[in-house]
């Protein structure tokens, strides 16, 4: 139990993420410092490599994609065993499993899981900016339940090898393992109603910060702030291959962008999902 | 069947072929053989992702691959299984059980390439990908000569140190081989698994020591790409330390008063530059211009 001290902030690339971390970062500030979006709570992320080689002593890029994967739920147990409190983690991984069947995401260091996801419709302009790749190319991935970051094995990547799966399949990963404790939030309610869905994430965590902080963090960590900054000073998180990494924020952008064969192909490979969290009804009307 | 070697002038005598590596005397320093391996040191042991560590014994445990144990600075034993490819365990000797050895040793190591420029031998460190292995490349295409990959091994020498040269081969990703012209049959891939290469380098710097000159630590850096930095001997030392070769496990196996101590001096007598590139698609030229340029100064 003293060891689980590990919150994941799981989701599927461009979900709102990084949003929960700038709100999580000005939460945990001091009033009158200011917030920078190059050092952001919640990171490095859990497939950063360096952080691997340092707490492993070995050089990854020398070890293969299984040795790695093998690694990985000792390195979370020690970073765990180390920590004076709750640490959030950003991860991007699925919720997988080694070969000997138990999860990478080990059960002993883990506190819990915030999950947080955002309808596939505007996820996919999203994710085709990041990727700097047409939209029907970037539907294509997120329909795969291969899809992985980081999986070419001819070249150095800065991070580990991670397994997307598909959209539904990364949502399913997370919402349907029965071994750690977790909560969802939705995008589109943390666009609706910021305050009621971020204290969720705070309460569920077990931390306790006034309804003033909380809403004040929620103000400094607003989009057009974020927005603001890259511009000025640039983000170190944001893919290489694309222009910027805060786009514009919004809910329902898809409509008019995405072709009606882009959106039932979406439908298709994703329809148990996108019923379940109401983002489709029974007959097939998208609700975002 | 024995094979004798030198490395970092130490005579090893092994029962593993490591081809590229010098030959060496039959009087060995070093025993390099198989044997059957437990998964740790038991609990009294300090246990570790990957190794663990009792009484100058250190375990490394790459599950369903390899074990190798070292001890007290002149054995390894090698643990695996009969698929295991002979180059796959010739990457885990030549790293994690060499770099391990010679810490128990007392030796100094950097974690680092190094090349002969204008006579002395400048390292090239930084994490993994950051860059030493294809500016290594860039420098050698421009004539400059090859001392040793990833371990640079310094002797201190009343004061100056010393480049003990190491292991000869470069190692590149397929991607990166671009980078350095070479001959498709004087490349050995390091794991089955993955598509990097180990390359002869035809212009080599001698096999004697080499008077070290200049450090520079490279980075990744995508907001303030291209700089050049001289940290001052404070921000000199810290920076240095990050560089041992597997600082961590240096700090329990090896001798930690003689290491700081030579950290110590280096910082006061060798000139340091950190360097920072973007993350994607920076060509070695631009950063080797660099190191040139500053070279001059």
């Amino acid at each position: 139990m003293k060891n689980k001290k590990i919150i994941w902030l799981a989701s599927y690339p461009k979900s709102g993420n990084t949003w929960f971390r700038a709100f999580l970062t000005n939460l945990y500030k001091d009033q009158d410092k200011e917030f920078d979006i190059n050092d952001l709570q919640g990171g490095p992320i859990a497939s950063d490599r360096s952080t691997f080689d340092e707490l492993t002593n070995l050089d990854s890029s020398e070890l293969s994609f299984e040795e790695i994967d093998n690694l990985r739920p000792e390195v979370y147990c020690d970073l765990a065993k180390n920590l004076d409190e709750i640490r959030f983690m950003k991860v991007h991984d699925a919720y997988t499993y080694l070969k000997d069947g138990s999860p990478m995401f080990p059960v002993d260091a883990t506190l819990g899981c915030v999950y947080i996801m955002r309808n596939p419709f505007d996820l996919a302009l999203s994710f085709a900016n990041h990727l700097n790749a047409s939209i029907e190319k970037t539907v294509e991935y997120m329909n795969d339940s291969n899809f992985a970051f980081a999986s070419k094995n001819n070249k150095f990547n800065i991070q580990l090898r991670q397994f997307l799966l598909s959209w539904s399949g990364h949502v399913r990963s997370w919402t349907e393992q029965d071994k750690i404790k977790f909560i969802v939030l939705r995008y589109e309610d943390m666009k609706d109603d910021p305050f009621r869905e971020f204290s969720k994430a705070i309460n569920f965590a077990g931390l306790n910060f006034s309804e003033e902080k909380i809403k004040v963090a929620i103000e400094q960590a607003k989009f057009e702030n974020l927005k603001k900054q890259e511009e000025a000073k640039g983000f170190r998180e944001k893919s290489p291959k694309s222009p910027s990494f805060f786009r514009e924020g919004k809910k329902g952008n898809w409509h008019g962008k995405l072709s009606n064969e882009l959106v039932q192909s979406i439908i298709e490979h994703h329809k148990d999902i996108l019923i379940r969290y109401k983002y489709l009804d029974e007959n097939n009307n998208i609700l975002v | 069947m024995s094979y004798f070697y030198n490395l970092y002038n130490l005579n090893i005598k092994s029962e593993i072929e490591l081809s590229g590596i010098n030959h060496g005397s039959e009087n060995y320093d070093v025993f390099i053989s198989r044997g059957d391996l437990p998964d740790d040191l038991g609990q009294d042991s300090i246990i570790k992702p990957s190794f663990s560590y009792l009484n100058n014994i250190y375990l490394l445990n790459i599950k369903d691959t390899i074990k190798i144990k070292v001890e007290d600075g002149n054995k390894i034993t090698v643990d695996a299984k009969p698929e295991i490819s002979n180059t796959t365990i010739k990457s885990f000797i030549l790293s994690q059980g060499m770099g391990v050895l010679l810490h128990q040793r007392g030796v100094f190591t950097i974690h680092s390439n190094a090349v002969e420029i204008d006579g002395k031998a400048v390292l090239l460190c930084g994490k993994s990908g950051a860059g030493k292995s294809t500016i290594s490349a860039e420098l050698i295409n421009r004539g400059y000569k090859f001392i040793n990959d990833d371990i640079s091994v310094l002797q201190n020498i009343d004061g100056k140190f010393y480049i003990n040269p190491g292991i000869r081969q470069l190692k590149l990703w397929k991607e990166s081989l671009q980078f350095i012209s070479h001959n498709e049959q004087n490349l050995e891939q390091i794991r089955p698994e993955l598509e990097k290469f180990r390359i002869e380098i035809d212009n080599l710097s001698s096999n004697e020591l080499i008077e070290l000159n200049r450090i520079y630590i490279l980075s990744i850096n995508e907001l303030n790409p291209y700089q050049l930095f001289k940290p001052d001997s404070i921000q000199k030392l810290k920076i240095l330390r990050n560089q041992v070769y597997i600082k961590n496990i240096a700090n329990f196996v090896g001798n930690k008063v003689k290491n700081f101590e030579n950290l110590t001096t280096l910082s006061k007598t060798v000139e340091v530059r950190t360097i920072s590139r973007p993350r994607q698609s920076a060509p070695p030229s631009i950063i080797v211009d660099m190191i040139l340029e500053d070279m001059l100064t």
